[in-house]
């Protein structure tokens, strides 16, 4: 009997230690870790950065890679640990500051900065050198991706400032008679009627993602309030501006002459993508960013066009506003790093040499800071059309809206309007009651 | 018997069983679509064939789920997360509900409450202590990180089950034992053990199911790439603009199939716990 109690205990004693030393062998390696990172590194050691940032696709991977193997010229003493982030709405870097485990650079967006500064989990960067030299180095009208509107700089931004515009396709649109390019919101429910009697679905959008739907409607604002969301930032402003009424009409007009699919509200980005590259459908609402994917899908059978106005005069009148809005973001700093100097300036350089990469070799003209070096890809043409004809004639970008209940509201009721029974007047009831509450 | 009645009977019979392969077909059809998804490309998935067989083999799906995704490592680290915690959970929970089941000491009943209250504590309102613990005791970035956590989360449910498994073992066989000179941990190993084994290929299926399957607090506790599991690793295919839903497919194709042999292993047991009655013949 006693041996059977020796071989019970036996068992479980190795079991516990077979757990303890599974879970504190790495974490040993990870303490050691941390504590390189910790010290202040002598003169020509190591310095061991955590940056969590997006790497996960071409998109990403490119600029990411393309900005470290530079840093590695540039400052070989800087070894970079890369923490790739996910699509998560920035839940895990949240995490990360609720449990004081920052990395030492992070990309992120401006809602997370504005958070972050709070609880101040950023380094607010007014005062280093990097910055004066990032501020110098930026393209003309994109300092609202830098400059934060209570005016600090939180992070330092790769892209310029990103824009939604329509995209159709040329051979669908032809094959039914429809005139390019559509310039009014009759022209486009005419266009929606004759797209959905043929049977394709007249615009593919991804209205499970909310933020396509708000970025419709501000395109339809900005024909008649150039600010865009921006004008609803003001204290004292409790009642929506006509404008903003004006547009929810429009997009309660052009629900129910069927520009969107019936299922639209339940379509994620995958299937109106697709939808848009089967010639299931003629028209496809994204940012610029969906030019290199769309030349790659359809070649020359697609094209962008401007968003619509009421009429011709106000079309032609607003053409160059331009549906997006500068909003902070880009790599920050978090002030717990060891090696805060060394990690700003790394963050100004990942963030040049990315936006370098993007300019590069994707030829993305909108990018946050100059570069002095050569495209060295093929341009897609619709990339090239904005380069020329958008971007050096572009008469005013959309404003920041920094109320996030405000947002929040706009969100919620733009993916409304498409359901049917959710009306322009539920709508303005909807906002009416926000901004008495947020700018009273 | 004539031929008539007979083929009223074949009749008979196949309506009968119309709702079994209704059944059959609404349980397969899931596992059907996630492999013939893993051999289609996006537009397949979303636009051109959502639910028929793939048009053309998309085989390359795999080929780029296994070169470009670290498939043997986040499954070994799944693996070794899931058995170990598995097991642990088996041997504690156990040994916790016999103490409280057979065994008559002053606090049981409270430290049972006790125990099971741990069900219905919702993961998120412990996640950010539970993240700082594990930080503050370097653990960040191992095993230890996910298996700790998960032997805490499946204890409760398992406790449950084997209390209710083991109140209703007859004492009689415990007292024939103890009469035979056995001890407590003889009767626990030798007599209890082997009549809780349809309770335990239970748990041994519900608990490694659910730990090869956890993401949420993998997704939080572990960056390193080398300790990633195989829920994390599905994130790889996930761009910042598109998703790559066929070789995702594939990675859960191949994710599944530890499971099914699981169940295939231990399935004998759990049906047996559905029909083994009372232990002791009256």
């Amino acid at each position: 009997m006693n041996n059977q109690r020796k071989g019970l205990s036996a068992l479980m004693i190795t079991l516990s230690m077979t757990l303890v030393l599974s879970a504190c062998g790495g974490g040993n390696n990870a303490a050691s870790d941390n504590n390189t990172a910790a010290n202040t590194p002598a003169e020509g050691s190591a310095v061991k950065l955590k940056v969590y940032a997006q790497h996960f696709d071409d998109d990403t991977k490119g600029p990411f890679d393309y900005a470290v193997a530079e840093l590695k010229k540039e400052m070989p003493e800087v070894e970079i640990e890369l923490d790739p982030a996910v699509q998560d709405g920035n839940q895990k870097l949240k995490t990360y500051a609720a449990t004081g485990n920052m990395p030492d650079i992070y990309f992120t967006d401006w809602a997370t900065l504005q958070t972050f500064a709070k609880s101040k989990n950023v380094e607010v960067l007014d005062d280093y050198e990097a910055t004066t030299e990032y501020k110098n180095s930026l393209n003309p009208g994109v300092e609202s991706r830098l400059i934060a509107p209570d005016g600090h700089v939180y992070a330092y931004p790769d892209t310029g400032i990103e824009f939604q515009v329509i995209y159709y396709n040329k051979t669908i649109f032809n094959e039914l008679g429809i005139a390019t390019p559509i310039k009014t919101y009759d022209e486009l429910a005419a266009a929606a009627g004759k797209l959905k009697e043929a049977g394709y679905v007249p615009m593919s959008i991804f209205a499970k993602e909310k933020w396509i739907t708000s970025a419709f409607y501000n395109g339809l604002v900005t024909r008649e309030e150039a600010a865009g969301f921006g004008a609803l930032d003001q204290q004292g402003l409790t009642e929506l501006p006509q404008a903003f009424v004006s547009a929810a009409e429009e997009m309660e007009k052009l629900q129910q002459a069927g520009l969107f699919d019936a299922n639209a509200t339940n379509t994620n980005y995958d299937q109106a993508s697709s939808q848009f590259y089967q010639g299931r459908a003629g028209m496809f609402v994204n940012g610029q960013w969906e030019i290199y994917s769309s030349a790659e899908k359809l070649g020359d059978q697609v094209d962008w066009m401007y968003w619509p106005a009421k009429d011709e005069a106000t079309y032609e009148a607003s053409k160059y506003n331009i549906a997006g809005a500068g909003s902070p973001q880009g790599y920050a700093v978090s002030p717990a790093s060891e090696n805060k100097d060394t990690a700003v300036k790394v963050a100004a350089f990942l963030a040049a040499k990315s936006a370098e990469y993007k300019y590069t070799q994707l030829g993305s003209p909108i990018v946050s800071p100059k570069t002095d070096k050569p495209i060295a890809s093929d341009v897609p043409v619709m990339m090239q059309r904005i380069a020329d004809e958008l971007l050096p004639n572009a008469k005013e970008y959309a404003k920041l809206l920094s109320n996030t209940q405000i947002q929040n509201a706009i969100n919620d009721n733009t993916q409304n309007m498409l359901v049917d029974g959710f009306t322009a007047e539920d709508f303005v009831i909807n906002l009416n009651r926000t901004l008495g509450k947020e700018n009273q | 018997m004539n031929s008539k009645t007979t083929s009223f009977r074949s009749i008979g019979s196949f309506l009968l069983q119309i709702p079994l392969w209704l059944y059959f077909i609404v349980s397969v059809y899931p596992l059907f679509w996630m492999i013939s998804y893993s051999l289609k490309n996006n537009d397949e998935i979303f636009v051109t064939n959502p639910f028929g067989f793939p048009a053309h083999f998309r085989f390359e799906n795999y080929v780029n789920a296994w070169t470009q995704f670290n498939i043997p490592r986040y499954f070994m680290n799944s693996f070794i997360v899931s058995i170990i915690s598995t097991l642990c959970i088996l041997l504690l929970a156990l040994m916790f509900a016999f103490a409280v089941a057979r065994m008559q000491w002053k606090f049981r009943t409270a430290v049972r409450t006790y125990m099971i209250v741990g069900m219905f504590m919702p993961l998120q309102v412990i996640m950010i202590p539970l993240a700082i613990l594990v930080r503050d005791f370097h653990l960040t970035n191992t095993y230890g990180a996910l298996i700790i956590p998960y032997i805490a989360i499946g204890l409760p449910f398992s406790t449950m089950v084997f209390y209710g498994f083991l109140v209703s073992i007859p004492r009689e066989i415990e007292e024939a034992a103890c009469i035979d000179g056995a001890s407590i941990y003889r009767l626990f190993a030798q007599v209890i053990l082997p009549l809780a084994l349809p309770a335990i290929a239970t748990i041994a299926i519900f608990q490694f199911l659910n730990n090869w399957n956890e993401f949420t607090l993998a997704y939080i506790l572990i960056s390193d790439e080398n300790m990633k599991t195989l829920p994390l690793g599905l994130l790889f295919f996930q761009g910042s603009y598109s998703t790559d839903w066929g070789a995702m497919g594939a990675v859960m194709t191949i994710a599944s199939v530890p499971m099914v042999l699981v169940y295939l292993l231990l399935s004998e047991q759990v049906e047996r716990a559905m029909t083994v009655g009372s232990a002791v013949k009256g």
